[in-house]
């Protein structure tokens, strides 16, 4: 065959040439997936039902493993995770992202992790998802339950540095003075909220495993119910306990930010963790009532219903 | 006074006398307490007990619940120093410190309050003033106490502590814990939930509480409480004690009545209680006892004291209107002797068929009434005297007809009737009763079977009105002081010392004259006078004897007792209080009572010389011998003495006979164990005769004539 047609040849050769080099140069973090291993720390809904939704939301194999704080099962899962084939891994909770920080040549994504600073997973090489919902929407919700809405606490541990950031950055865009105070026990948790209520109309509870029992919370949920202030918590079961509003994450939004880190192909552009997109507002109808928080129909859409 | 030797003597002497009654007074059981008092004893018994239980259980009960307390508020005071705490461990000591100062200052209780650190070693902050017997650091064994699980109550161990002399204190030792959830960013938490939190012990609280102070609080409101509850209980009582007044009121006002009823006043009233059935019940029962009391219980007819009353009202009806009423005193003949022959049944019988006649004869405003025995009074209201008369013919004429059957025995009764006119209120009760008894004695006079009206001018009236006016002047001489004592002495036959005088009564006339009680006393007995003139005679004779005594005469009296006496319940206190009074012993004095008042009235002589012989005094039987003797009356007579009547005596010098009767009553009453006395000795042969005989006193004119003065003192007719 002659090579009249030489220049088309050329020319094909070039372009599957350079898409080859192209899809090699773009890919040298991620290769291709064929599954994802999920690590979840125990059996707790909040890490069960981020599992369920990847399982739902990717079209590959999900193995799922669990280690519920069992050295010896942990040992087996790490092992079984490193000599799975599958090249990701997605640990859910704080004791699977430390058990995956073991792991070599896996990519590792975490998520429903709420002090990753502490743990410093980052440092690992990780990515993730946060676990706080957004905290511009909770502010959002909170400022239109309660216009008047000018002052709020919060008390944490050590560390948080991202969250507290993001937090204050959502206080000024709804006009709302953010209160922070670090302390190290539940004790001193409970007397910094105590002592900043003259200064403050709501408390924001965030779930500082350190510094939170239920002794303690239990206490300032009928504290700040006693002196009529507004309480935000983390979860809808404290409703009923004198909180006012709860914003949670969405396992499915969970799920769907982690697999979009999976499927990114610009993760230099990325944070390395990566803000949800959706809370899940709910109200409680009798501290509103108590608190003469008027709920006009769209914010009684969001009432608890245990 | 203790100048005179002699009489401080007799002062010492009649102090035993005193000593001895007072003894006597003392042990004398006292009259019973009132219902009222009872209750009210056993409501204020009541309210002491349940006033100490009160107290008691309130003590105990409070002791224990100030410990509960106390311990329940330390588990409180350690949460809240807990909390307040914490931030020493944050902070190390710093300002607050000032907040712990000024929370405590207002609490006492807080001895000292020290927080240590996780070792238990150093003591990171300090309050209060902690015994300098408390340790500066923990012991292993409290600490680990203090974190082990309480099986009481209480979740920290409670000791009890004593620091030397400083007051006893609760002291507790906590851990301070922190904790904190174990999961990361809380997830599933839930409030009840069991989910795993870490726990950590940062130090220790060590709290002291002064259980003194509790202790000091608690016994002021005791005490008060006590007072309060006492001053309720006061109160109560006297709600109480008016309640019971008040209920017993009906059953009290009846005490009265019943004392009246009982002293023989009949016209006493009784008033229903009303809502009490018991008081009720013994108001009815007052009111029959009234009723029985107003009544003769076998013929149903007035007794005297009512017909007494139905008379006074009828005098001053009398007083108020011309007309005349006629009193009549019906009396049955031979009564006596139907009772003694036929038997007391039959003569009841007699009584109560009799009674009946009376009651059909009369009418309806006609008054029947039974005088005791066989004697009846008719009131006829309303009547001339033809009338008058015409009803006693009447009666007599019934009585005389009326049939009595015993048996196949039929026989006949018959009455006198003493008939007086009523007009005006001239007479008395009394004067009426009198008249009417008098024209009676003269139907009986006249033959019995009869009638008879009063006339002044009839013997026995006159008789009968003498011993009238006799009764007059026995009551002025009560009210003029006329009454006189004379002595006549008792001299005792080979006795030197022992000599009694006999107190004589004599009535001063309105001439002056004394008459002997032969004269008046009769009259007295008739009018029921007996009895006045013995307290009299008793009183006067004992303060004559006590003045004998002080002048240093060594004496003893006798005094006559009357019949009608043994019937006065008070004359036995009556007595003693005249003996006490004068400072004389029972045994000063020597009560005689005569042979025929002792066999009348044996069952009361006895009880009223029993009384006497227990107070010491001494009993005569007096004319002994001029009754109806029998020797066996002095076995059951406790007299110490037989006076001998005179009748046997007088003549001992002439007549064997009496001679005879002297000698065997003397032995008699010696082998008895009682002394003699021979009266009526008039002569110095008499007395050897008497002397011979064995007596051991003799009395008489020729020893002595009754005189108001004794005998010199060393007189003595003993040879």
């Amino acid at each position: 065959m002659a090579l009249k047609d030489e220049p088309l040849a050329r020319l094909t050769a070039f372009v599957c040439m350079l898409s080859v080099a192209l899809t090699l140069a773009g890919c040298s973090w991620l290769r291709a997936v064929s599954g994802l291993d999920v690590i979840l720390s125990d059996n707790t809904s909040a890490y069960t039902e981020v599992a369920r939704e990847l399982t739902r939301q990717h079209d590959s194999r999900v193995e799922i493993f669990r280690i519920d704080g069992d050295s010896a099962r942990s040992l087996e899962v790490q092992q079984r995770v490193q000599q799975s084939d599958r090249t990701v891994v997605v640990a859910v909770g704080l004791a699977a992202a430390q058990l995956a920080t073991r792991l070599v040549n896996k990519q590792v994504i975490f998520c429903q992790v709420f002090n990753y600073e502490d743990a410093r997973l980052l440092a690992a090489g990780m990515r993730g998802v946060s676990a706080t919902p957004p905290v511009a929407e909770q502010f959002r919700y909170w400022k239109r339950l309660y216009p008047p809405l000018k002052d709020i606490g919060v008390v944490t541990g050590s560390g948080l540095r991202a969250l507290l950031a993001e937090a204050q950055v959502a206080a000024r865009e709804q006009n709302i003075k953010l209160v922070h105070v670090e302390v190290r026990t539940d004790k001193e948790m409970l007397r910094a909220y105590k002592q900043m209520a003259p200064k403050v109309r709501g408390f924001w509870l965030l779930p500082d495993n350190r510094i939170l029992s239920r002794e303690s919370v239990r206490d300032l949920l009928a504290f700040s119910a006693k002196q009529g202030k507004q309480v935000l918590v983390f979860t809808p079961e404290l409703l009923g306990s004198g909180a006012l509003l709860s914003a949670a994450s969405d396992p499915a939004d969970v799920a769907g930010r982690v697999l979009s880190i999976i499927g990114s192909t610009n993760h230099a552009e990325q944070a390395p963790v990566l803000p949800l997109t959706r809370t899940r507002i709910r109200i409680s109808v009798e501290m509103a009532k108590w608190l003469d928080l008027p709920l006009v129909p769209e914010l009684r859409k969001l009432a608890y219903v245990p | 006074m203790f100048r005179d030797r002699t009489a401080l003597a007799r002062m010492w002497v009649a102090w035993p006398a005193r000593l001895s009654y007072m003894w006597r007074w003392w042990r004398k059981p006292s009259p019973p307490p009132s219902l009222a008092g009872r209750i009210l004893g056993m409501l204020l018994l009541g309210m002491l007990v349940i006033y100490l239980i009160a107290n008691i259980g309130l003590w105990w009960a409070s002791t224990r619940l100030l410990d509960n307390n106390l311990r329940k508020q330390a588990v409180q005071w350690v949460a809240e120093l807990d909390e307040l705490g914490t931030l020493h461990y944050v902070f190390r000591g710093q300002p607050h410190l000032a907040v712990i100062d000024q929370r405590l200052k207002n609490f006492p209780e807080i001895l000292f309050v020290r927080y240590y650190d996780s070792q238990g070693r150093r003591v990171i902050a300090q309050y209060g003033s902690p015994p300098l017997e408390a340790a500066i650091s923990l012991t292993e064994e409290q600490m680990h106490a203090a974190q082990k699980p309480s099986e009481s109550d209480a979740p920290y161990p409670m000791t009890r502590e004593t620091a030397g002399s400083g007051p006893p204190y609760l002291r507790i030792i906590a851990p301070l814990r922190v904790k904190s959830i174990a999961r990361d960013g809380a997830a599933g938490f839930r409030l009840d939930g069991a989910g795993r939190e870490r726990v950590r012990v940062v130090g220790y609280i060590d709290l002291g509480l002064n259980a003194a102070y509790y202790s000091r609080e608690l016994n002021k409101s005791m005490a008060f409480g006590s007072g309060l509850v006492a001053l309720l209980l006061l109160l109560t009582l006297l709600a109480g004690r008016w309640l019971v007044r008040h209920w017993l009121a009906p059953l009290v006002a009846l005490r009265v009545p019943l004392e009246r009823l009982a002293n023989g006043d009949t016209s006493v009233r009784v008033e229903s209680s009303g809502g009490h059935a018991e008081i009720a019940a013994i108001s009815e029962a007052v009111k029959q006892l009234q009723r029985l009391a107003e009544h003769d219980p076998l013929t149903g007819l007035a007794n005297r004291a009512r017909f007494a009353r139905i008379l006074e009202m009828e005098i001053v009806r009398r007083s108020e209107s011309h007309a005349q009423s006629a009193l009549y005193f019906v009396d049955l003949d031979q009564f006596k002797y139907v009772n003694d022959t036929l038997g007391h049944a039959i003569g009841d019988q007699v009584l109560v068929q009799v009674a009946d006649v009376l009651r059909r004869r009369l009418r309806e405003i006609d008054v029947v009434a039974r005088f005791g025995g066989d004697e009846f009074m008719v009131l006829a209201r309303d009547v001339s005297a033809s009338q008058a008369a015409e009803i006693a013919s009447s009666i007599t004429h019934l009585v005389r007809n009326e049939r009595i059957v015993n048996g196949d025995r039929v026989f006949n009764t018959s009455c006198s009737i003493g008939v007086t006119m009523m007009d005006g209120a001239r007479y008395s009760v009394g004067e009426l009763l009198a008249q009417a008894d008098m024209a009676c004695y003269a139907a009986k006079s006249r033959g019995r079977n009869t009638f008879h009206f009063y006339e002044p001018s009839d013997q026995e009236t006159q008789r009968m009105s003498s011993e009238l006016n006799q009764s007059q002047l026995i009551k002025e001489a009560f009210r003029e002081n006329g009454f006189r004592m004379q002595y006549q002495p008792i001299v005792g036959l080979g006795r030197p010392k022992q000599i009694y005088y006999e107190v004589l009564l004599r009535m001063q006339n309105q001439e002056q004259d004394l008459v002997l009680p032969s004269e008046f006393l009769p009259a007295a007995d008739r009018f029921g006078l007996m009895v006045d003139i013995d307290r009299w005679v008793i009183e006067h004779a004992l303060d004559a004897l006590a003045q004998f005594r002080r002048d240093g005469h060594n004496i003893g009296f006798t005094v006559n007792l009357s019949g009608q006496s043994f019937e006065e319940p008070s004359l036995l206190d009556f007595i003693q209080n005249h003996l006490w009074r004068n400072g004389l012993a029972g045994k000063d004095v020597i009560f005689e009572i005569t042979e025929q008042s002792a066999v009348r009235y044996m069952d009361k002589a006895q009880r009223l010389i029993q009384g006497l012989v227990d107070i010491g005094c001494r009993f005569a039987l007096d004319d002994f011998g001029a009754g109806f003797s029998s020797f066996g009356y002095l076995k059951h007579l406790p007299v110490d003495i037989i006076k001998i009547d005179g009748t046997f005596v007088q003549h001992m010098a002439d007549d064997v006979l009496d001679q005879a009767m002297v000698r065997s009553i003397i032995d008699v009453a010696h082998t008895l164990g009682k002394l003699t006395v021979a009266e009526s000795v008039e002569d110095a042969r008499t007395l050897k005769l008497v002397r011979a005989a064995g007596a051991d006193f003799a009395q008489g004119n020729y020893l002595g004539k009754p005189s108001e003065k004794l005998l010199a003192s060393s007189q003595s007719v003993v040879a």
